[in-house]
C-alpha cells in the first residue's frame, strides 16, 4: 500500500493563509449557537443568542491545509517553504492581535 | 450544584492539568534548543536541565497540545454563555480580548504542529525552522496558560 504523501510545510502555510483571510475578510464559516446547540452556515436570520465562529473558522482552515498538504508538491524546496510557513505563522499571530486591538485600546 | 456544572468543573481541572504538563514539556524543549550543552555534563541543575534530549518531547507535546485544544473547545461554549457576559458587564474588555487572542493563537499553534513535528524528525540540530517553530509554540503555550489563568481568576466557568 502506498504511503500517504503529506507536506507539513504546505499544510502550515495554507492553514495560516486561509485562517488569516477568513478572519480578516469575515468570510462565511459554520456558526455554532451554544444556547440552543444549533449549527448554521451563513444563515443570518437565526436569532438563537450568541453565535460562535471559532470552530467553523478552525475547521475550514484545517480542511484547506490538509488538502494543500496532500495535493501540493512535497519536494518543492521544503526548507525554504518551511521558513515561509513559519513567517506566515508569525504574520497570522500579528494579524489576529491587530484585529482585536479595540479590546485593548477601545 | 447541577450536573453540567460538575462536569464543567472536572473538564476545567483536567484542562488545567494537561496544560501544566504541556507547559513543562514545551518549556524544557525551548530551553534545550536555546542552550545546547554537552549531554555528559553532570554539574548543576541548569546544566542537567539543558542537557535533556529534546527530540523525545516532540510527539508528547503534539499529543498534549491537541488534547488540550479539544478540552478547551469543549469548555468554550460555557465561557461564551456564562463568563464572557460577566466580564463584559464588568467592563473588563482587555481580559475578553486576551481570551479571544488566546483562541486564535491556539488555532495558529494547531496549524504549526505538523511543521514543528516534522522538523524534530530530521537530524539537523541547527535547523533554524526547528528552533523557531519550537520557540513559537512555547510563546503560544505560555500565553494561553497565563491568559486562561487570569480569566479563570476573574470569572471562571
Amino acid at each position: 500500500m502506498a504511503s500517504l504523501r503529506f507536506s507539513p510545510q504546505w499544510f502550515t502555510l495554507v492553514f495560516c493563509l486561509a485562517y488569516g483571510a477568513i478572519l480578516a475578510l469575515e468570510l462565511p464559516v459554520p456558526g455554532y449557537y451554544p444556547l440552543t446547540g444549533r449549527w448554521s452556515f451563513g444563515d443570518f436570520s437565526i436569532v438563537d443568542g450568541t453565535v460562535m465562529h471559532w470552530y467553523g473558522l478552525t475547521f475550514e482552515a484545517l480542511i484547506l491545509g490538509v488538502l494543500a498538504g496532500v495535493l501540493l508538491p512535497r519536494r518543492l524546496a521544503p526548507r525554504v517553504l518551511g521558513l515561509v510557513a513559519l513567517g506566515a505563522t508569525w504574520a497570522l499571530m500579528a494579524v489576529a492581535a491587530f484585529l482585536l486591538r479595540s479590546y485593548f485600546w477601545g | 450544584m447541577a450536573t453540567y456544572q460538575i462536569s464543567n468543573l472536572i473538564l476545567l481541572l483536567v484542562h488545567g492539568l494537561v496544560s501544566v504538563a504541556l507547559l513543562g514539556a514545551v518549556t524544557h524543549q525551548c530551553v534545550a534548543v536555546l542552550w545546547r550543552t554537552d549531554r555528559k555534563a553532570e554539574a548543576g541543575f541548569v546544566r542537567r536541565y539543558t542537557s535533556v534530549a529534546p527530540t523525545g518531547f516532540a510527539t508528547a507535546i503534539c499529543v498534549l497540545y491537541v488534547s488540550n485544544l479539544l478540552l478547551g473547545a469543549l469548555l468554550y461554549p460555557e465561557y461564551r454563555l456564562e463568563s464572557r457576559y460577566s466580564l463584559e458587564e464588568m467592563r473588563l474588555l482587555p481580559v475578553v480580548g486576551a481570551f479571544e487572542l488566546k483562541e486564535h493563537w491556539g488555532a495558529v499553534g494547531l496549524g504549526l504542529l505538523p511543521l514543528y513535528w516534522s522538523t524534530w524528525r530530521g537530524a539537523d540540530n541547527a535547523d533554524w525552522t526547528r528552533v523557531m517553530s519550537t520557540l513559537t509554540l512555547g510563546v503560544i503555550v505560555w500565553f494561553a496558560f497565563l491568559v486562561g489563568h487570569v480569566v479563570n481568576n476573574f470569572r471562571g466557568v
